[in-house]
């Protein structure tokens, strides 16, 4: 004799066909069930019937809730970390931190040198940060400490990034594993490498990213060979440098020349230099634009022989593009004295690039500019370079018990509602959460 | 510290409790702005309220004054937003502690305050007057009779589906069940009502066929469960009544009895459905281990939800319990007070029979509260592993299943969650002696 099959999806069939044209089957039924079925009246309607078996099997179902499953394993435990853990506050002053730009350097780097580890439910938000601001990945590092290493092991998902391209030297992927990588994640790589010695197998691997085939790797291998003094990269466009530009004396100073220019050659574009110019840039400006901020200051100073306020302040065609140049690479490499030199060349731009925390002269001209930026009617955008002030003065003003900048800020915010107004949304925001920092941290 | 009638506070609130409250991203982001102390003056706090005189682009500042316990808000700013931006604003400087104390409130604010307590005293005079129960039993009856017809109504489109078949519903599922939804509502029977709006939302993915007919027959089950409901013992009988969807009276509820415990916070969930907002905060008893269910409802346009207090804080007071034995109303006031002590460890295996008991008398229950103490896993999906070794499946986002291993570190931790048929929905993880929200 055989087994009837189960009741159940026989009943679910004559539900979607009909119990007026598909007979209501019975027999297989759930022995848990069986005996509410036989209490069924015989003469039950054939619709209702199928009713009460639906019934009672979900009534089943549900109170048997989840099934246990047996011989999982659980994940491994993570190290004790007995560092002194963060106050509560301070841990809501860090998340309210990390969408503000630059947080790493005005929120965590502080807060992290301060030998504090972060409260478990900030690890997540602090791991998941470093996805997109693979600059923070030292300090999220240290204010996660063995947990946060632990999670982003367990978790890959989560995409941590714990070395960052100015942080300690990080892994240089094998040949073999080069090889099989995606081109994102072949990017990811270069931009995880770190501060790394000129010489060694990250150089190599950056000089193999310069033929890839893939645009964001490429760029990725040359802004990782900029950031390291002495590679080959560095030679060659010292090269290019010695053979564009020459300094000289002029009646008013020191003057900057530059040969007569064609277009770079394969070497030149293999080594990121972008081409053609955009419409309406000269071959020669948009070529000494690349060139200032392709090789460090220093190497300036060697080439052209001059230190830098003689530079900055030297005349010549393109003054305008080289200034633009080593502006970045004054911001990239936090250089003191070319950051002074900039500074004193009249761009408020260039205010930005002065170390914090500001002293009150340099604070207070920085309110002048604003207060004049505040009081324009104009409904364009601000220029890249009050923007960059902005920022700038959210890391760099002075905060604390008896600094006046906040307040200064915050006055000159609740006078000028117009249009330029919400520029500034971020930098009182910034003032405050700093300031708070500035209290809780050990003194 | 801060007390409130009807509500709970603790202490100075924090600011993302403040946020909160704003109706609206563009209101969170404009009170973000004035919540520094450069526009305000006058400003002050007492245990009841705040206020303070903002200066905005005209040549008056803006008279804003909050009152803690509701929270209520009054500002002479044209902004229809409620709380406005002022409002907010005042309240953030106040949570950083930029509101200077005070002994009494300042003029503008007192005329305010006075007049709500007036208000409040006589509309607590109303409350107290006892209800007509003539006028209620006739009111009973003729519901009655109204959800009687309804539930008729629904028998016989339940047959009407099996007879005919289900197949096609899928494509114009809105179409066969509008209809019996709305004579549902015209009947007096939201519960049912809302149980067959949701119907189409079964038909959606593989498998619905077995899933429509499961929840066809669990309607089929609470019809007939009301036509019998006087046969039914008490505690079934009070479950037909609330998934039918009868009324219970707030009054009733404040009358009958009460629970006082130290009651521990341990999730808070919000939810939308015909844009109403319901945010249900979960609350244990330390000593009665038992579960409550505070209930907030927000409409569109409406006053804004009313404050509770964090997941995690603990509160002091009784509460009083509707007929589920679950959903809660303070009685009185809910004073903050210590932590409860770590709750004892629970495997699976009490979890499940917990939540068996509570079907047996509602089997329409789904989701039920459980504390769930084991170690976390995740091949192939999460899980919760016992001292026993039996795991249970967990289901939540990948932000909550990443904060629940941060704070487990891979050791034992007790999750408070809300059981369903196929798998736990954590709230909440117990660990280090903190309750933190999942």
């Amino acid at each position: 004799m055989t087994e009837p099959s189960p009741l159940w999806p026989r009943i679910v069939s004559a539900a979607l066909l009909g119990t007026a044209t598909r007979p209501v089957p019975s027999g297989g039924a759930d022995p848990v069930l069986i005996e509410y079925l036989e209490s069924l009246s015989p003469g039950t309607p054939p619709a209702e019937r199928v009713l009460h078996v639906a019934a009672l099997t979900a009534v089943a179902a549900n109170v048997s809730g989840p099934t246990p499953v047996a011989g999982l394993e659980p994940v491994p435990c993570a190290d004790d970390d007995a560092r002194p853990l963060m106050s509560p506050y301070l841990a809501g002053v860090v998340l309210a931190a990390l969408p503000y730009p630059h947080a790493d350097r005005w929120c965590l780097h502080p807060v992290a040198a301060a030998g504090l580890r972060a409260p478990v439910r900030l690890i997540p938000p602090l791991l998941r940060h470093t996805v997109a601001h693979p600059e923070a990945g030292p300090a999220v590092a240290a204010l996660t400490g063995p947990r946060g290493a632990w999670l982003a092991g367990v978790a890959p998902g989560i995409g941590a990034r714990l070395t960052g391209p100015d942080g300690a030297a990080g892994p240089v992927p094998a040949q073999a594993d080069w090889d099989a990588l995606r081109a994102a994640d072949r990017a990811t790589a270069l931009q995880d490498l770190g501060a790394f010695p000129a010489g060694g197998a990250a150089e190599a691997l950056c000089e193999r990213g310069l033929d890839d085939r893939t645009a964001t790797v490429r760029a990725a291998a040359v802004h990782a060979l900029r950031g390291t003094v002495g590679t080959a990269y560095e030679g060659r466009m010292r090269a290019r440098a010695a053979a564009l530009v020459r300094r000289r004396r002029a009646l008013l100073g020191d003057k900057l020349d530059i040969a007569p220019l064609g277009e770079p050659d394969a070497a030149a574009l293999r080594d990121g230099v972008a081409w053609p110019p955009p419409q309406g840039i000269s071959p020669s400006a948009y070529w000494v634009e690349q060139l200032s901020a392709a090789l460090p200051l220093a190497a300036w100073e060697e080439i052209l022989d001059a230190p830098p306020e003689r530079l900055v302040g030297a005349s010549g065609e393109f003054g305008t593009e080289f200034r633009t140049g080593w502006r970045v690479r004054a911001a990239r490499e936090r250089e003191p004295r070319w950051a002074a030199a900039l500074a004193r060349s009249g761009e408020p731009a260039d205010l930005a690039l002065v170390p914090g925390p500001w002293s009150d002269a340099l604070s207070e001209n920085v309110i002048r500019a604003f207060s004049t930026m505040l009081r324009s009617d104009d409904w364009h955008p601000l220029p890249a370079g009050d923007t960059a002030l902005i920022d700038a003065a959210a890391r760099n003003l002075p905060v604390g018990r008896r600094s006046p900048w906040p307040h200064r800020v915050g006055v000159l915010m609740a006078q000028s509602p117009g249009p330029r107004a919400q520029y500034f949304a971020p930098l009182t925001e910034i003032l405050r959460l700093r300031t708070a920092i500035a209290e809780e941290l050990p003194q | 510290m801060m007390c409130f009638s009807g509500s709970v506070g603790v202490g100075r609130w924090t600011r993302e409790q403040v946020l909160g409250l704003a109706p609206d991203a563009a209101s969170a982001k404009a009170g973000t702005k004035l919540g520094v102390p450069a526009p305000w003056s006058n400003s002050g706090a007492t245990d009841l309220a705040i206020w303070g005189a903002c200066q905005g682009s005209g040549s008056r500042p803006y008279q804003t004054i909050v009152e803690l316990a509701g929270p209520a808000y009054k500002c002479s700013c044209p902004s229809r937003k409620f709380p406005c931006k002022h409002a907010l604003g005042l309240l953030l400087l106040w949570a950083d502690g930029g509101v200077p104390d005070a002994d009494a409130p300042a003029d503008f604010a007192a005329e305010w305050l006075a007049a709500r307590v007036q208000r409040a005293d006589r509309s607590a005079q109303r409350t107290e007057q006892p209800r007509d129960p003539e006028r209620a039993a006739r009111t009973a009856a003729q519901r009655t009779d109204a959800v009687a017809g309804g539930v008729a109504e629904l028998t016989l489109w339940l047959t009407d589906q099996i007879h005919a078949g289900l197949a096609g519903i899928d494509a114009a599922a809105y179409e066969r069940v509008d209809p019996l939804a709305r004579r549902l509502i015209d009947a007096k029977a939201p519960g049912l009502a809302g149980r067959v709006r949701a119907l189409p939302a079964a038909v959606i993915g593989a498998g619905w066929p077995e899933r429509l007919v499961r929840e066809l027959g669990l309607l089929w089950l609470l019809a007939r469960a009301h036509d019998r409901m006087d046969a039914l013992d008490a505690p079934v009988a009070a479950a037909v009544r609330r998934h039918v969807g009868y009324p219970t009276a707030t009054a009733d509820v404040l009358a009958g009895p009460t629970q006082a415990d130290d009651w521990t916070v341990l999730g808070s969930t919000e939810s939308e459905e015909d844009r109403i907002t319901t945010r249900t905060t979960w609350l244990r008893g330390a000593a009665s281990t038992r579960w409550a269910a505070i209930f907030d409802f927000k409409a569109p346009g409406g006053p804004p939800l009313p404050m509770r207090p964090p997941v995690g804080a603990t509160v002091r007071g009784a509460l009083a319990f509707y007929p589920d034995g679950r959903r809660a109303l303070p009685t009185g006031d809910l004073t903050p007070t210590d932590p409860a002590g770590a709750p004892a460890p629970s495997g699976c295996a009490a979890a499940r029979a917990d939540r068996a008991a509570r079907c047996a008398i509602d089997p329409w229950h789904v989701h039920h509260p459980v504390l769930v103490t084991g170690r976390p896993a995740q091949a192939p999906t999460p899980h919760l592993v016992d001292a026993d070794g039996a795991a249970v499946p967990v289901r939540l986002s990948d932000d909550a299943w990443w904060l629940l291993l941060a704070a487990s570190g891979g050791a034992e931790v007790t999750v408070a969650g809300l059981m369903g048929a196929d798998a736990l929905e954590p709230l909440s993880v117990i660990a280090g002696g903190e309750v933190i929200a999942l």
